[in-house]
């Protein structure tokens, strides 16, 4: 059955999954031509003052920041728009298989997928920054951007939970709450400020949970 | 039971944005501001002084003796803070305690620094750049490469981004042979070049001893300052002046302060407490300043609350303090309604500049909102699962935010 679930959310994602592997390719591409650029009008060393000193990286690797978002939401409404839409996720409680784990599982691989991008994203910045700057300061862009890729699966697993549950003014509350907690992953204005991740883990890591809430409702037939 | 969890975690998700948000809200709404009065002490007449803002550019001058002055009068009081208006008014003294007055002379002898908390090991990345000590040019030249500091030195070129194999060894050489032992903990310096001469770097080893690196004429020089290792140095600061007395300063995980005189590295300590211990300085939560002035130096130490100061003579001979209070933040009508109101408050900010979740638990004035919360829950909403009252109880308003928004669904 899991096997079939994977297909399933494969066919939804595949585009999705190579459109976003291409911005992750061309985010890339600017960040090296930013960088190169910085450098070639600062003169290498005042280019590391500003990188050091003034968080400059940051600036030109702003794309690793929103792409995780991006990811996230376009992941969650490519999975679940289409079972919400005319009800079809109906159809899906017909298999034999739980609600819960089917709900579980969809997220589950979606998140796979997304974990995926954002290896791809991850490694591909470590290259692009390595080229450049020494160790310790790829330590720390990298450092920089847990929290970011936190926030990426963060909204995942909200607007996936948000688009699951069956009534708008839940959706709208959901919102709200949602936003609140995508801020806590973006507050950093210099490298590496996160010093202490694991309750910002914990926050994300029991978002899944909320889908079966909102399955259930919808099970239910609620408005 | 599964539906039953995901709705709980749902319910602490809202907690958990209720918590960060709804406090802060209220304190953006009711907060009012005080005026706190800013304290000086005047060399004039030998006495603290003050001035008080009240909004509407209305402000006061007085001291603690209760004489109240013009706005002209409080600026001759002090001369050394005021002496460039006083000197266009024409009404700055000749001399004071025998130290005659100008403008050059006063920016002479004079030096401040402080310490914030946000100056106290805050988020870097660990390159250092070290400069020309005795370059051939009237200003610093910034130098064309950087170099890390841990278990060896190693300078990098930046436009290569590759390690300056020949120079690291030199230096690395130096500081062996000085009896540095790798690898280096705390490493401080004044990296800018709008400074008048470059004191190089503070760096303390393996044994905790405190080694000064320099660079003269390519050279490096790097001397064992014979600071006492035993000294449980939390931050070293470094600052060049041209009145050459002090090369930085030590903040001890003790709150205590010392300056790095350049007599032979000895250390001289800036008193932090005064005769009143009660606000004694501690760097996590109050600035440190230091002025150093002509004819006396004053320290000054501020908190929510308070500031307290202290003045000493040149020679750090005790002279006076005062401490001026006005209502601390938690005692503000504002602040205590919060606290009766919420349970508690999450927030991410930190002095140091790191984010964490960091929770204020407002025991035991939050029995009051808990108490409401579950009474709210018990009267107007009858028929609820046990766990819902225990989140209440736990976590008053923002609980029963969650539990009443998301529905109990059989």
């Amino acid at each position: 059955m899991l096997k079939a679930i994977l297909y399933k959310e494969w066919i939804k994602l595949r585009w999705g999954l190579l459109v976003i592997a291409g911005l992750t390719v061309l985010s890339l591409a600017y960040s090296i031509g930013m960088i190169n650029y910085y450098i070639e009008f600062q003169g290498a060393f005042s280019n590391w003052m500003y990188v050091i000193g003034k968080s400059l990286l940051l600036k030109n690797i702003v794309f690793v920041k929103i792409l995780p978002l991006i990811t996230g939401l376009a992941f969650a409404l490519l999975q679940f728009v289409p079972e919400m839409a005319g009800n079809r996720m109906r159809l899906s409680y017909h298999l034999p298989i739980s609600e819960k784990r089917l709900l579980l599982s969809s997220v589950g691989i979606g998140f796979m997928f997304l974990l995926a991008e954002i290896l791809f994203l991850f490694f591909g910045l470590w290259l692009v920054v390595s080229i450049n700057y020494p160790a310790e300061v790829v330590q720390k862009a990298l450092m920089s951007t847990l929290p970011w890729f936190l926030g990426g699966s963060a909204i995942y697993f909200l607007i996936s939970f948000i688009i699951l549950e069956p009534s708008w003014t839940y959706r709208i509350i959901y919102g709200i709450v949602a936003y609140g907690l995508t801020d806590l992953y973006f507050r950093a204005s210099t490298y590496d400020q996160y010093q202490t991740l694991w309750a910002f883990i914990l926050i994300v890591a029991v978002m899944p949970l909320t889908v079966m809430y909102s399955g259930h409702r919808f099970r239910r037939g609620i408005k | 039971m599964l539906n039953k969890l995901s709705r709980y975690v749902i319910v602490l998700l809202i907690v958990v944005v209720s918590a960060l948000y709804l406090p802060d809200f209220f304190s953006v709404l009711f907060d009012k501001k005080i005026d706190t009065p800013r304290i000086d002490y005047s060399a004039v007449i030998n006495e603290f002084v003050y001035h008080n803002y009240h909004g509407m550019g209305q402000i006061d001058y007085g001291d603690i003796a209760g004489n109240t002055y013009s706005e002209r009068e409080y600026f001759q009081l002090l001369p050394f803070s005021y002496y460039a208006t006083l000197e266009k008014w024409q009404q700055l003294p000749e001399e004071i305690e025998g130290f005659e007055l100008s403008s050059k002379s006063i920016r002479k002898n004079s030096q401040f620094f402080r310490i914030q908390t946000k100056d106290i090991n805050p988020p870097s990345v660990p390159i250092y750049i070290l400069f020309e000590a005795e370059s051939d040019y009237a200003q610093l030249r910034v130098p064309d490469d950087v170099f890390r500091l841990d278990n060896k030195i190693e300078f990098i070129d930046p436009v290569t981004n590759s390690v300056i194999e020949e120079k690291s060894e030199r230096f690395q050489q130096a500081m062996l042979d000085a009896g540095f032992q790798f690898p280096a903990d705390i490493v401080a310096g004044n990296p800018t070049n709008r400074k008048p001469f470059d004191e190089g770097y503070f760096i303390t080893d393996a044994n905790d001893d405190i080694f000064q690196l320099k660079m003269i004429k390519g050279e490096p020089e790097c001397i064992k300052t014979g600071i006492d290792p035993g000294l449980d140095i939390r931050q070293i600061f470094v600052s060049e002046n041209l009145r050459k007395e002090f090369y930085g300063w030590i903040l001890t995980e003790d709150n205590k302060v010392y300056l790095i005189m350049y007599d032979g590295y000895k250390l001289k300590e800036v008193p932090t407490r005064g005769k009143d211990d009660k606000y004694a300085y501690d760097a996590d939560e109050m600035t440190f300043r230091f002025y150093t002035y002509p004819v006396n130096r004053h320290i000054r130490i501020s908190g929510d609350g308070f500031t307290k100061m202290i003045v000493v003579s040149n020679d750090f001979e005790y002279i006076d303090e005062h401490v001026e209070t006005w209502t601390p933040y938690d005692k503000r009508t504002a602040s205590i309604v919060k606290q009766f109101l919420f349970p508690f408050e999450l927030s991410t900010y930190t002095p140091e500049k790191y984010i964490r979740l960091q929770m204020d638990y407002y025991w035991p004035r939050n029995l009051a909102g808990i108490g409401l919360s579950l009474l709210a829950l018990v009267l107007f909403s009858r028929r609820r699962p046990w766990l819902d009252y225990v989140i209440v109880l736990l976590t008053g308003v923002f609980g029963l935010i969650g539990v009443l928004l998301v529905r109990h669904e059989d």
